[in-house]
């Protein structure tokens, strides 16, 4: 029984979240705050296990772990940002997260986002007895190039008189960076489109289908929630 | 109180965190010391999570806050709404404790995983799922052959959508290959311009917190 309410409930959920499409009504509405609801009270509860383990279930185990009651009063200090006067105490504690934070990425960054990438950019420009080999290197080391004097806000090659040989590799450089990119750009939307239309198949594979029933009625509901919609704005 | 306390002390310990944890990073300087760095260097990754835990029940209460705030302002139609906030959020924070104190993974409370399976699972899969129709519309705009540099978007796209689908290879064997080919040489280059752009970010970030020029982490001015 508790498995068919659960069912039916989810079917319900879904189609009234899809009627945001045509309209936004009432049913829509309740839908979305009851998942507010859940999810608001999902995320603490996350937390709380977070904190459970990482803190409370570590303090028990002895004293070396009691520094462990530092964080706790830093994150205690965000609750000061509900206080007019005291709202700058908040700040200690945000500042712990953000340098930990920011040390974490300044410690990864210079190897993983610039060194190995500027490593996997260096290829040979001639293979011997493979010139598919050979032409793909050139291509990937032309469109890195390219993006990369495309990102350069810095300084431009002058603009003004005949075009020299540096500014006609500038702008060389840089339209096969646009189109380079463009490449990416059409590969990464091609993905997400199908990432989102395989999301759609699997929601209605999972929850619409198997409770037909629940899904005909709530979509016979919010026909309705859309019809008063629409007739009282008019 | 003053400037400093307000001001200059927190931007001076963001300052010596981040410096002390670069620089034990990257230069080695002698055993004891070393170890000692690891220590105080996962206990404050721990303090991290520990900060971070407890900023997203702020969270939870801000939302709480707002919808209680909501219902005092007598809104008759927000009312009945905002009431569905706060009685499942506390329902589902009470179902967490109450899975805490008996000493329980909270995920395997019957209630909890009930409303997680039905309510929660689905009505997340919905949102996520809803912008397939936005992404109709955007695609619209987006593949349409305005310049060169957009029929390159159009075409590599739809390479890569037929490269996906089991119809695509119907069609043409070589739209897989293709597919593979785009992914491996030409897009890969040109995410590479972007993510080492995304790192000189992160260290210009970092240099920033450093000598105390970002300040919006700060939040309101003064």
């Amino acid at each position: 029984m508790i498995e068919l309410i659960g069912g039916w409930l989810a079917a319900v959920m879904i189609v009234w979240i899809y009627s945001f499409v045509y309209k936004d009504n009432v049913l829509y509405r309740l839908a979305e705050h009851l998942f507010v609801g859940t999810a608001a009270g999902y995320s603490i509860a996350l937390s709380l296990d977070s904190l459970n383990r990482t803190a409370f279930g570590q303090m028990v185990k002895g004293v070396e772990y009691w520094h462990l009651i530092i964080p706790i009063l830093l994150g205690l200090t965000f609750f000061f940002k509900y206080s007019k006067k005291y709202y700058w105490v908040a700040r200690y504690g945000v500042g712990v997260n953000v340098a930990v934070g920011a040390a974490l990425a300044l410690r990864a960054a210079p190897m993983a986002n610039i060194i190995k990438q500027i490593n996997a950019a260096v290829l040979p420009l001639w293979v011997a007895g493979d010139p598919l080999k050979t032409f793909n290197n050139w291509l990937m080391i032309l469109i890195t190039l390219g993006g990369l004097t495309y990102f350069i806000f810095t300084f431009f090659p002058k603009t003004e008189g005949k075009a020299g040989p540096v500014r006609i590799a500038y702008k060389a450089l840089v339209t096969i960076g646009i189109y380079g990119m463009m490449v990416g750009f059409g590969y990464l939307f091609a993905n997400t489109i199908m990432t989102r239309v395989g999301f759609l198949i699997g929601i209605i594979l999972q929850y619409l289908q198997p409770r037909f029933d629940a899904t005909l009625v709530a979509m016979i509901l919010a026909i309705i929630a859309i019809a008063f919609a629409v007739l009282k704005k008019k | 109180m003053s400037v400093v306390v307000r001001r200059n002390i927190p931007q001076i310990i963001v300052a010596l965190i981040i410096v002390l944890m670069v620089i034990f990073y990257f230069f080695y300087i002698e055993k004891p010391v070393s170890d000692a760095f690891g220590t105080a260097d996962k206990a404050l990754s721990d303090w991290a999570i520990v900060i971070t835990a407890i900023a997203a029940i702020v969270g939870g209460i801000d939302i709480l806050r707002y919808h209680a705030n909501q219902i005092r302002k007598r809104e008759r139609r927000q009312i009945i709404f905002s009431s569905i906030v706060i009685v499942l959020e506390i329902i589902m924070v009470s179902l967490a404790c109450y899975a805490l104190s008996s000493g329980i993974a909270i995920t395997t409370q019957p209630n909890f995983q009930w409303l997680y399976t039905y309510l929660y699972a689905p009505a997340d899969a919905a949102m996520y799922s809803i912008l397939v129709f936005y992404i109709a519309s955007a695609s619209y705009r987006t593949f349409r052959a305005r310049n060169p540099p957009a029929i390159l978007l159009l075409i590599v796209a739809i390479i890569v959508m037929l490269g996906n689908t089991s119809l695509g290879a119907m069609i043409w064997e070589g739209f897989l290959p293709l597919r593979d080919w785009i992914y491996n040489v030409p897009n890969t280059a040109a995410f590479r311009p972007i993510t080492m752009g995304i790192g000189f970010g992160l260290i210009i970030l970092g240099l920033r917190l450093i000598i105390g020029k970002e300040t919006t982490w700060m939040g309101r001015r003064e």
